[in-house]
């Protein structure tokens, strides 16, 4: 388990013996109900190099380049090889897909002291600290030790990517055309070329490919809001500050030149005829103005939008920031309204959607705001308290607390109808699975047979009957667990983001 | 009196129902929901859920094929098989999906190994340049030498210490294992 990161280990002295403690890693736990997503997507952004890279390390936890290599030049030796390249050229393709992966964070390096639980980690460090000093730490410097630690993480965690390594390479830049970075002049033709070191062991980084969907999911907010073109604006935008992003919960993008953003834009991109303009502005000659007026207009357009997304970065002239937090709590609040409204219905939504805006309210003025009766209203709060999505505040009129002499104002934290809502989803993944192992035990005596030597060579001596359920079997199993994946989809964006 | 009784019950509802704001809370809100309680299961109108996209076809041709993989891995451990009393005319078309996976202790040969290359790499710090990463904490070698002792020291005493001796048996699935707190037979209170 430790070598598929779900579990990590601490020791520790307990009289004459070391006592190893071992700890299931829970966050890496729940991300493995994203897999079947990471591996689609590893194989969209990085193609089959990549689905197979991706495969191979899920399969044993962590691995090497070499490693890696070998499992899937093994895995595919018997089956045909595509586009007739040579053994050689796939070697390749596969190493510089995996050099790509390394870099855009994809894949992160593991090392020996992740295996050891986080507040082990802090203690040891602690302890590092406080036995350079001869006397006890007091309160405060314990204090200034912790901050100095953390403030080192972060650098850490900051610093360049580990391991990949810068080596000279003398060769031809026409066989590797890999990043060609300084160019010496003197030395005939060398050139700086980004490596993967051969012994470290790699993992999939799960909160990278969170973070992309993210940001995915961001640009389609724009999309419905406005059109394709803004949404491919705010992708190009993402796409440049996404190297820069390192953990989910950062509240800025770090900020984008609005002139590397007219480069960087894809070709295919239509400003000028997506925009209308005012014929006065146009001025006498009525030409269409170029794509870099375009483009200002529309970061203006979007600048403006009332969901206060893109903004200016303050200071410095050109410069645009997202904010992520704003964007998050906007695809929360959606997705909450979404399962609200499937739940209950629309004039659930209508209660949870005014307690949004306009904060806390009594029983009272909700009925007059949403035009329903009191006793309609009361029922309505209730259910959505006890799903999590309300909470109630008592605010007292005297000393004692009578009911007939406080206030009841209804309010929605975000947060917390977050939590309980993944709480639930978490309790519907738990019976899908179930109801899967409960299908498969069903047919259980069908399954065995299946498992036959004789049966797996000749699909024959299965009758029609059992063929009819094993398809059942399969369709139920495939909709099973495409509406765990689903559910996980859900948990994600209410939860990491 | 009954009609007196059902006048002054009659009475002392209206009063407590006529004043806004109180029957939300207190006892006569207690009242108007049992005298309506509702029904114990109300229908719900079930959703018929989408059916699945392309893509999510995709995923779960591509997870089931990963699960395969891993159910036939050296990690998917299972217990063998033990022979039945009766031997049956199928038994010889059942594999025992225990027997033709791969042991694990193919894997840890490569474990070890990453061990001892940490060792390595412990001792070739001191001849390394400067760009190189070192190996063990990733970091670029720019840390002062107490700080690498003390590393070294830690390293080196999880792999010497006296009580620590999973290594040889930790890929055993639990088959030689020594009750060492000889709790097997006592009583639990």
């Amino acid at each position: 388990m430790i070598q598929h990161n779900i579990a990590v280990y601490a020791e520790a002295q307990e009289r004459n013996r070391i006592v190893t403690y071992y700890e299931a890693n829970r966050a890496e736990l729940l991300h493995r109900a994203l897999i079947p997503k990471v591996l689609i997507y590893s194989q969209k952004w990085f193609e089959r190099e990549g689905e197979a890279i991706a495969s191979t390390i899920l399969a044993h936890g962590k691995l090497t380049v070499v490693e890696c290599l070998k499992d899937i030049q093994l895995n595919t030796k018997s089956s045909t090889l595509v586009s007739g390249r040579s053994e050689a050229q796939r070697v390749l393709a596969i190493k510089k897909t995996f050099t790509r992966m390394v870099k855009e964070k994809c894949l992160i390096a593991v090392k020996p002291s992740d295996s050891l639980t986080a507040a082990d980690k802090d203690m040891a460090d602690e302890k590092r600290e406080t036995d350079k000093m001869t006397l006890p730490p007091t309160a405060a410097e314990l204090a200034n030790i912790r901050a100095g630690l953390e403030a080192q993480k972060s650098k850490d965690q900051n610093s360049s990517i580990v391991g990949l390594k810068r080596t000279l390479d003398s060769s031809e830049f026409d066989d590797f055309d890999g990043d060609k970075r300084r160019r010496l002049m003197t030395d005939g033709d060398l050139v700086i070329v980004e490596e993967v070191e051969s012994d470290v062991y790699f993992k999939i980084n799960f909160e990278r490919f969170i973070i992309r969907w993210r940001n995915m999911q961001i640009a389609c907010l724009y999309e419905t809001r406005l059109n394709p073109t803004a949404r491919k604006i705010i992708n190009t935008i993402l796409k440049l500050a996404e190297e820069r992003m390192i953990n989910i919960k950062e509240d800025f993008s770090s900020p984008i030149n609005s002139i590397l953003l007219q480069n960087s834009l894809p070709t295919d991109i239509n400003l000028v005829d997506t925009l209308e303009f005012d014929p006065q502005e146009l001025g006498p000659s009525n030409t269409k103005p170029r794509a870099g007026e375009c483009l200002e207009k529309y970061l203006q357009i979007l600048e403006e939008d009332q969901m206060q997304i893109l903004k200016k970065d303050a200071g410095r002239s050109g410069q645009y920031i997202i904010s992520l937090k704003a964007a998050s709590r906007i695809l929360k609040k959606s997705l909450i309204q979404d399962i609200v409204a499937t739940r209950f219905g629309s004039p659930y939504v209508r209660i949870m959607n005014m307690l949004l805006e306009k904060g806390k309210l009594e029983e009272k003025q909700i009925s007059r705001f949403s035009m329903m009766p009191v006793k309609d209203v009361r029922e309505k709060l209730t259910t959505l308290c006890t799903y999590g999505i309300l909470n109630l505040q008592e605010v007292p009129k005297t000393n004692d607390r009578a009911p007939s002499r406080t206030f009841y104002l209804w309010e929605v934290l975000l947060p917390r109808a977050a939590d309980s809502l993944v709480d639930r989803l978490y309790h519907t993944m738990a019976n899908l699975r179930q109801r899967r192992f409960v299908e498969k035990a069903k047919r259980a005596v069908l399954l065995e047979k299946c498992e036959r030597s004789d049966v797996k060579d000749d699909e024959n001596l299965l009758n029609a009957a059992e063929r009819k359920e094993l398809e059942t079997l399969n369709s139920v199993l495939e909709m099973l667990e495409v509406q765990e994946m689903r559910v996980a989809d859900m948990a994600v964006t209410l939860k990491e983001l | 009196m009954s009609r007196g009784g059902g006048r002054g019950g009659g009475g002392g509802r209206g009063r407590g129902g006529g004043t806004p704001g109180i029957t939300m809370f207190g006892p006569d809100a207690i009242q108007a929901t049992f005298k309506n309680p509702g029904e114990t299961y109300p229908d719900i109108v079930l959703p018929v859920a989408r059916p699945a996209s392309d893509e999510e076809g995709v995923m779960f041709i591509a997870m089931k094929k990963l699960q395969d993989t891993l159910y036939s891995s050296p990690y998917y451990l299972t217990e063998p098989k033990k022979p039945g009393t009766i031997v049956r005319y199928t038994d010889r078309y059942h594999t025992d999906r225990a027997a033709t996976r791969p042991k694990l202790e193919t894997i840890k040969a490569s474990c070890q190994a990453r061990h001892r290359l940490d060792k390595l790499g412990e001792n070739e710090e001191d001849d390394e340049a400067d760009e190189e990463i070192d190996p063990e904490t990733g970091l670029p070698k720019k840390t002062g030498d107490g700080d690498d002792d003390v590393e070294e020291e830690d390293y080196e005493d999880e792999e010497d210490a006296e009580g620590n001796d999973y290594n040889d048996t930790y890929f055993d699935n639990g088959e030689n294992d020594v009750d060492l707190d000889m709790d097997e037979d006592a009583v639990e209170y």
